[in-house]
């Protein structure tokens, strides 16, 4: 009796782990909103995640059933039969060395494409390269954005037409843009969830992230890296338009920064 | 003995122990347990009232003002208090404990809320005042913690947790508040969530974090706000208040908080503006009653006086008067100045308060509309350097933010030097003048908010207000063209009209 | 011959300490206080640590009393600190303690606990020496503990404490003004690790010289326990990795206090301050960080593989399993271990090429740990178990360790990584590694070799209850934190309610921190269980377990010198259920045999 409790209960919890794994996404637990993402890299992420929980998944299974087995077998061995005297076995070593390798290395192997297409310039998707819209400043604690007037191109130094927001990022939609995310202070992560995108951002350095929001809609941002007492605060939106209503929504957002208040 | 006898009932038998071991961490778990409550905090001015005008402040700012947890404020304070209005339609005074009311459409359950009545403050005062000339209790006083026992909707008859004083004033067609703090309520909710740590409990600008800073968290308690587009006197109007929260205000660490409903934006600023007129309150209470009976007059007065009867006499005589100031002119003092601050919080937002250009913008590389003979921006730039708007004498020629008063030692407002070279700010934090080439604009970065910043100054700073006295609106225009050419010299071209070159004043000359 | 004295009588022979030879008359202080002993040492390093775990564990719950009831009235702190606001603490506190809660128990209990307490006490018994190679260093290596928790502590009182999180990244902990608590508590901080390295460095040459020298006769490198093996590993990734740590931390001292600059970039404002002078590069700082902390993580984990296999041969009474493979796989983890850093960096910026590199030898370090879990598993294989609370324990470090191998494949695969960088899944994932794995390593050898240490058994009913508890406490605060970081959720976040997207995770989160808290109380069963049997644990025979090991051949405990006579080796350390030994199902490696049939015995 005292045997089968321990062996139910190694049991018990990767049954219990499973199920709960599970039931993850139809409580809510998983990835944030309807679960799929809200950008093109973003579905190549999942995929990636998914092929490894798959493989995890079998790994995790595999092993913990067989720990059970032998810890089943292992307790109860009779008392007068010995332990099985052994110190190995060179076969069983070597393909629990060579299967696993091979695994783990067509894993990592089959990330380079999406890491390539996320962070390499050559392999950036044309209109990123192109489509420079903002330029993205974090500060403690907040997100202050920076676009060139309508018709103009971002410049490193800050224009005289330029228009500014705050913790309010507009783009078009169904279409790669980039920004250049700068610090004006410590280091801050530019963290979209939905869109699983991420990126440091780091004083002293400006640095290109790209990304397509598939569908108009708003999107968090946060800040993902550590900045100081207020880091949780850093809450921000990125809105993404239609093209069409993002020219008009730039256009009317410049009539208001040069605002002059005066009325007939 | 004894250690076999835990040995045998305590280690080898756990399953005995365990309860024990769960009151251990029970009873260590309820030592933590304690709770604590935050309150207001009366400022310094307040603690130097002689012990008998202390208590009387005191005991108003919390009748009218109450505590964090139990947030009240006088109906005539234009502040959304999120109260149910009711209207009586027939009192009854042969049956005090029961109102008629005119039907209301609220999906609020009445029952068990708070009740007020909405009097005419002035009659209210006056109902007050003469029961207190004839010594008879307080008929208003007793109208406090009555709330609503039954409500039938049909009827609209409302039961009351107690009877009525007979008071002339509860009639048909007055006006009642049921739950009437409810948003001040929410309100200390969302800021004791967002902003307390920063601001402090009282909005005095010294919650915990805030020693970090620089600069400083706002003061409330003054009911000064820096940036407003309302005139240099008048007070900051709500949406001021809620630009300003949405906005954040770069260049310090107020930030954003555009994410937060509109709703709970609301409700943050109506509890930010209760926390003004509370701090507001005192302290002009402070001033009507400090001015002649704090502990420093009192001190003034026994100076140099050794008799010990005559310091007995003074002292009375002292005392006296200040007992019949407290009894006879306080109470109109404090009531009628609580009036005279909600009707400039009132003003405040009123459309008429809220400054505008009278003339558009002019363009910056056009010429001037105060002196055409130059482009806007180096009219601008004269008068910045000049000797009307002196703006380089703080914020320096280049706009640095380095002008020479930023050395010199400057005057407090009561008299005295302080102690650092450079400029204060009216909390008596050292302020430095904006570095005008930062690109950042605290107060917004529109040309109206420019325009504003120059017309009615930044309030609360040694930054004056120059509309209407020493630049035309057309000349502030001129300034702001110049102010915001100012971060970006370097790559915009030279602001000269063509045909003016012949004309050139010294000053321009000097721009190349 | 001597060894007739160690072979004779391992059951009778109580192993008290007065039937040894020499009298013991030293004074009280160089006996217990400042002891050169190596036993006395390893012992004052476990009583340390274990009651820093327990100010670590307060930090910890204090944390996940904020998440799960955030900016409600934290019980003891709330009067203490914040009477004036309500009780309500303040962001910064939070951030001072999450950041003390990783220097606790990373610094200060993990690390010292692994190699100060066990490796101290284990090295010298199990390779059969009288003691440590430099005994003067070891004590040193002890008594600079304290200047390091001394800083620590102080640092609390400085404006909030120090901010910057364990990791400690400039900028904000860089520049006094970044951030609260970033005033003198930082610096103190700083110098808080610089003293912790000293006394890392000083007990991990002397592990080195001590294995390499100090080997009873017969004690080849291959007939060392695998505990041995894994302390010896850890020491040299110790010595290499340790003073790149040291050189950034007094970068960083520098940079705050005297203006180098060696971090901090020209141009950057903060607190309305402009730095002037620059020309650093805070990616410097990561690189040279995790250039020691990478493999800081193996230092935290290696010596608890080493004595789990040792535990679980002596409780399957059998053979490990493939010891070369586990000796070859922890030396592969080591040298790997130092070519992996850079996947704490994937999106810091730095070269998206060096992303790839790193992320193939990152992936590559799963391997080793996956071979020494086969091996685990295949030495349970056919084993004769009982469960008993080392056992428990050991298997519990095996199947938590399976999780947290599996959770690092999910980082170290870059792309993935990008997303799920700096959220609670990787804060899930060094949980079931550091406190799955190691943790209940730990909890399997304190109660292995306590009998050694002080003579007596421990309770095993505590000890079982314990683990049960611990087990259900663990799982629960720590598996949903994979959801939460999958959700989203970013680490040391004060308030992440604040977000809409993570709201509803708060029920989560709460049942989190009920679980957390069930975790904690049950430590004060592992301390009862502890300081109760000194008093009142059965006494221990000198082979309470049967075990081989040269250690139970030395009286329990053992004093000063350790063993009565020099031991020799005559096999290595896990020859259980020998079919050349049929009259026990054990056979101690100093046990002198008429006929030893191979010279070597182990594969
Ligand atoms: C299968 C082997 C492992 C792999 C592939 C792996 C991978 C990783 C990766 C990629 C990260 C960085 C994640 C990020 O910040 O985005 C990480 C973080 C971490 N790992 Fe592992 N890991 C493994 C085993 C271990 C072990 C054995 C330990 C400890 C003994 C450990 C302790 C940690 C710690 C403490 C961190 C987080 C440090 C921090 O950011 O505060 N890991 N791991
Ligand atoms: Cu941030
Ligand atoms: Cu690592």
């Amino acid at each position: 009796m005292k045997r089968l409790w321990w062996i139910f209960f190694l049991m018990i919890w990767p049954v219990l782990a499973l199920v709960v794994c599970a039931m993850t996404p139809g409580l809510k637990w998983g990835f944030p909103g309807d679960g799929l993402s809200d950008s093109t890299i973003g579905v190549e992420i999942d995929h990636l995640f998914y092929v490894i929980l798959i493989i995890c998944t079998v790994v995790f299974i595999g092993t913990q059933v067989a720990m059970g087995y032998v810890l089943w077998t292992a307790s109860s061995r009779p008392a007068d039969r010995r332990a099985w005297y052994s110190h190995g076995n060179h076969k069983l070593e070597m393909i629990w060395t060579v299967i696993p390798g091979i695994i783990l290395l067509f894993l990592a192997l089959y990330q380079t494409r999406t890491w390539a297409e996320f962070r390499m310039n050559s392999a950036y998707p044309e209109a990123a390269k192109t489509n420079i819209i903002a330029e993205v400043n974090a500060r403690q604690f907040e997100w202050r954005m920076r676009y060139p007037a309508p018709g103009k191109t971002l410049e490193r130094k800050p224009q005289i037409d330029d228009m500014y927001q705050v913790n309010e990022l507009h783009v078009p939609a169904g279409t790669p843009v980039t920004i250049q995310l700068r610090t004006q202070d410590v280091q801050h992560s530019f963290f979209l969830p939905t869109m699983r995108i991420k990126q440091d951002a780091v004083p002293g350095m400006i640095i290109p992230v790209w990304f397509e929001a598939k569908e108009p809609g708003e999107y968090p941002l946060v800040c993902a890296e550590l900045c100081g007492w207020g880091h949780y605060k850093m809450g921000a939106i990125v809105i993404a338009h239609p093209p069409a209503e993002y020219e008009a929504y730039m256009k009317s957002l410049h009539e208001e920064q040069f605002e002059d208040g005066y009325i007939e | 003995m004894l250690n076999r006898f835990v040995a045998q009932n305590f280690l080898s038998a756990p399953a005995n122990a365990s309860p024990w071991l769960l009151l251990v961490c029970l009873l260590a778990g309820l030592a933590g347990c304690e709770q604590v409550q935050s309150d207001f905090v009366f400022n310094e001015k307040t603690q130097e009232l002689l012990p008998e005008a202390e208590v009387k402040v005191k005991n108003t700012l919390v009748s009218s003002f109450g505590s964090p947890a139990q947030p009240t404020i006088p109906a005539f304070f234009p502040v959304d208090r999120g109260q149910i209005t009711l209207e009586i339609a027939d009192f009854d005074p042969e049956k005090p404990t029961e109102l008629l009311i005119e039907p209301v459409e609220t999906d609020v359950d009445l029952v068990g809320k708070k009740l007020q009545f909405l009097f005419d403050p002035e009659d209210q005062f006056d109902v007050t005042m003469e029961a207190i000339e004839e010594e008879l209790p307080d008929p208003i006083a007793e109208l406090d913690g009555i709330t609503i026992a039954a409500y039938d909707a049909e009827s609209g008859k409302l039961t009351l947790s107690k009877a009525l004083p007979d008071l002339e004033l509860i009639e048909p067609g007055l006006e009642l508040a049921a739950n009437p703090n409810y948003k001040l309520h929410q309100g200390q909710f969302l800021y004791e969530q967002h902003c307390q740590h920063c601001h402090g409990v009282s909005g005095s600008g010294d919650g915990p974090t805030a020693r970090y800073m620089e600069p400083k968290p706002r003061d409330y308690r003054k009911g000064i706000f820096k940036f407003t587009s309302t005139g240099s006197r008048d007070h900051v109007s709500t949406a001021d208040l809620k630009h300003i929260i949405v906005e954040g205000i770069p260049g310090t660490y107020m930030p954003s908080f555009k994410l937060l409903s509109d709703e709970s934006l609301d409700l943050i600023v109506n509890y930010v503006k209760f926390l003004a007129m509370r701090g507001e309150t005192e302290g002009m209470l402070n001033v009507e009653v400090g001015l002649d009976f704090n502990k420093k007059v009192l001190a003034d007065e026994l100076e140099g006086v050794t008799d010990p009867k005559e310091i007995e006499e003074i002292t009375t005589e002292f005392k006296e008067d200040m007992n019949e100031f407290l009894e006879v002119d306080y109470p109109e003092i404090a009531f009628f100045g609580q009036l005279d601050l909600a009707d400039a919080w009132i003003e405040a937002d009123n459309e008429d308060a809220i400054v505008y250009a009278s003339v558009p913008q002019t363009d910056p590389y056009g010429p001037s509309a105060a002196d055409p003979s130059l482009t806007s921006i180096e009219n601008g730039r004269i008068l910045y350097l000049g000797k009307d708007a002196q703006c380089a004498s703080c914020h320096g020629d280049g706009g640095k933010g380095d002008g020479f008063q930023t050395r010199q030692l400057q005057k407090r407002r009561e008299g005295g030097d302080f102690t650092v070279p450079g400029l204060h700010d009216d909390w008596y934090n050292p302020l430095k003048p904006r570095d005008l080439t930062s690109d950042i604009y605290r107060g917004g970065r529109r040309p109206i908010d420019v325009f504003r910043r120059i017309y009615v100054g930044i309030k609360g700073t040694p930054m004056p207000a120059f509309g209407g006295k020493s630049l035309t609106d057309q000349q502030i225009w001129d300034v702001v063209n110049y102010v915001m050419y100012l971060p970006h010299e370097d790559t915009m071209p030279i602001p000269k009209l063509p045909k003016a070159e012949a004309s050139e004043s010294p000053a321009v000359s000097s721009i190349e | 011959m001597t060894s007739e004295v160690q072979t004779t009588g391992e059951h009778g022979d109580t192993g008290d300490s007065h039937c040894h030879h020499h009298v013991d008359n030293r004074w009280w202080i160089s006996k217990y206080v400042f002891s050169t002993d190596h036993k006395v040492i390893g012992i004052q390093f476990l009583f340390s640590t274990l009651f820093l775990m327990l100010v670590g564990g307060a930090f910890a719950l204090a944390i996940r009393w904020q998440l799960a009831f955030p900016n409600t009235q934290m019980p003891f702190v709330n009067t203490t600190f914040f009477a004036e606001t309500g009780g309500q603490i303040t962001p910064e506190f939070y951030t001072m303690l999450f950041t003390m809660h990783g220097t606790v128990m990373i610094f200060l209990v993990i690390i010292p606990i692994l190699a100060g307490a066990f490796g101290n006490f284990l090295i010298p018994l199990m390779i059969g020496a009288p003691d440590m190679a430099f005994p003067k260093l070891n004590m040193m290596s002890y008594w600079f503990m304290w200047p390091a928790a001394f800083c620590f502590g102080l640092s609390l009182f400085y404006e909030g404490g120090p901010a910057a999180g364990w990791t400690s990244y400039p900028i904000l902990a860089a520049i006094y003004d970044a951030a609260p608590g970033s005033g003198f508590a930082q610096t103190l901080w700083l110098m808080g690790i610089t003293f912790v390295g000293v006394s890392s460095m000083m007990g991990s040459i002397n592990y080195m010289t001590t294995i390499i020298n100090m080997r009873a006769p017969g004690m080849t490198f291959f007939r060392m326990p695998l505990t041995i093996w894994a302390m010896f590993i850890t020491a040299i990734l110790q010595a290499f990795a340790l003073p790149v740590l040291t050189a950034a931390g007094l970068m960083l001292i520098a940079d705050r206090e005297f203006g180098t600059c060696f971090f901090v970039p020209a141009g950057i404002v903060v607190n309305n301050a402009e730095s002037t002078v620059g020309g650093g590069q805070p990616l410097l700082w990561q690189h040279l960080f995790w250039f020691y902390s990478h493999p800081a993580v193996y230092i935290m984990l290696l010596p608890a593989m080493g004595m789990i296999s040792d535990m679980l041969s002596c409780m399957c009474r059998k053979p490990v399993f493939g010891y070369r493979p586990m000796v070859y796989s922890m030396s592969a983890i080591a040298g790997l271990g130092f070519i992996v850093w850079g996947h704490h960096m994937f999106i810091s910026g730095m070269n998206p090429a060096l992303g790839m590199t790193f992320m193939v030898a990152t992936i590559m370090i799963a391997l080793p740990s996956a071979i020494k879990v086969f091996n685990w598993i295949g030495t349970i294989w056919g084993g004769h178990i009982e469960f008993n609370t080392v056992t428990l324990n050991a298997v519990a470090f095996v199947s938590m360790f399976i999780v947290g191998g599996l959770s690092g494949i999910f980082m170290a695969a870059v792309p993935v990584d990008i997303y799920i960088h700096d959220t609670y899944f990787i804060v899930a994932h060094f949980h079931y590694i550091l406190f799955g794995a190691t943790l209940f390593g730990i909890f399997a050898a304190i109660q292995f070799w306590y009998p050694k240490m002080f003579g007596r058994m421990m309770s095993e009913r505590l000890g079982k209850l314990h683990f049960v508890l611990t087990f259900i406490g663990m799982n629960g605060t720590f598996f949903p934190m994979h959801m939460l970081g999958i959700a989203g959720m970013p680490r040391r976040y004060a308030n992440p309610y604040l977000h809409e997207y993570l709201e509803h995770l708060l029920p989560l989160n709460q049942f989190m921190t009920y679980s957390a808290i069930l975790m904690g109380a049950a430590q004060f069963l592992l301390l009862i269980n502890v300081f109760g049997s000194l008093i009142w644990g059965k006494k221990a025979p000198k082979n309470p377990w049967n075990a081989n090991g040269l250690e139970w051949q030395a009286p329990s405990p053992p004093p000063h010198g350790n063993f009565e006579t020099q031991p020799l080796v005559y096999r290595g350390p896990y020859e259980y259920s020998s079919p050349d030994h049929l009259d026990k199902d054990y056979w101690p490696q100093t046990e002198r045999e008429v006929y030893d049939p191979t010279p070597t015995s182990t594969v």
